[in-house]
């Protein structure tokens, strides 16, 4: 198990990252996941480690944002009352700084990556998942509709529109 | 000349080949206060699965399953349950079951009385 994990973690901090960008949240996610898989599934086969991780950690991820969406509401009621300061608003810049402050002399390969790196960022949640879970960790469309709790249809049409909103960004750089 | 699809599946393979190596980046780019508390929550988590089971979890299960063991005994235990109720028959079923005309054991009751007194007299 420590090495299942030791092989993951990067991955799943990364994978966290990504999706609530925010280092602190995404550690706490990646350790609540490996606590979760240890507790339960430590006794199952090793081959179904790698799958229930990243089933518990899009679950975590899902939770997040899902208790985030109740605070964004809050706040924006809370922006809309008479007196609110505008120094509160938070506006995730992060990818466009990163963008911004590439050097003009840097290559086009390194912007381009640069430029993937902020679109990941910027998709929306389970077009993020679903791209991550099928291209980069290689679920097959089956295993990717498991760990996201979706129908295998569902998962298709997410993987299309995040293809479609990164591909415009590559072609940018073309 | 390429056909659409197959600029696009060029396309599509572009960009999944540009993400994996932007997360492989990203991934070498952890600093390493951040290794460090991936580490220490390895750890934590593994340390976890070396403890004993928390008991106090099922404690409650214990405690019913003692309560229906406790509950079966007593109405599976011989001479209990329905004996009580037997006692009870016996004792009144004759006033429950079977037709009985009250005055006549007033009666009764009046003539004892009555041959209980006389006999005290006589003697």
């Amino acid at each position: 198990m420590n090495q299942f994990l030791a092989q993951v973690e990067k991955r799943a901090f990364t994978m966290a990252n990504f999706a609530v960008g925010n280092r602190d949240d995404a550690l706490d996610i990646v350790q609540d996941s490996m606590l979760a898989l240890v507790k339960n599934y430590s006794g199952r086969d090793r081959a179904e480690w790698r799958p229930l991780f990243f089933t518990i950690l899009n679950n975590r991820i899902t939770d997040w944002h899902r208790h985030n969406k109740k605070l964004s509401r809050w706040q924006l009621i809370r922006d809309k009352l008479p007196g609110a300061a505008d120094e509160d608003d938070v506006v995730p810049t992060e990818w466009i700084d990163t963008q911004g402050s590439t050097p003009h002399s840097a290559l086009v390969g390194e912007r381009l990556l640069v430029a993937i790196d902020g679109a990941i960022g910027l998709l929306p949640l389970r077009q993020q998942q679903a791209f991550m879970l099928r291209c980069v960790e290689g679920f097959d469309v089956a295993e990717t509709a498991r760990a996201m709790s979706c129908s295998q249809g569902s998962v298709k049409t997410h993987l299309s529109r995040a293809m479609r909103s990164l591909r415009i960004h590559l072609e940018e750089f073309q | 000349m390429k056909q659409p699809n197959q600029l696009l599946r060029r396309q599509d393979q572009q960009v999944v080949v540009a993400v994996r190596v932007a997360v492989a980046r990203r991934e070498d780019g952890i600093d390493g206060e951040t290794l460090s508390q991936l580490r220490r929550a390895r750890s934590a988590a593994l340390q976890q699965s070396v403890m004993p089971p928390d008991r106090s979890r099922h404690s409650w299960l214990l405690g019913l399953g003692g309560a229906c063991a406790a509950l079966l005994v007593l109405l599976l235990w011989p001479g209990s349950g329905d004996t009580g109720r037997e006692e009870l028959l016996t004792v009144g079923d004759w006033l429950l079951y079977e037709e009985v005309d009250v005055e006549m054991i007033e009666d009764m009751e009046f003539y004892q009385w009555l041959a209980e007194e006389l006999d005290g007299r006589s003697s």
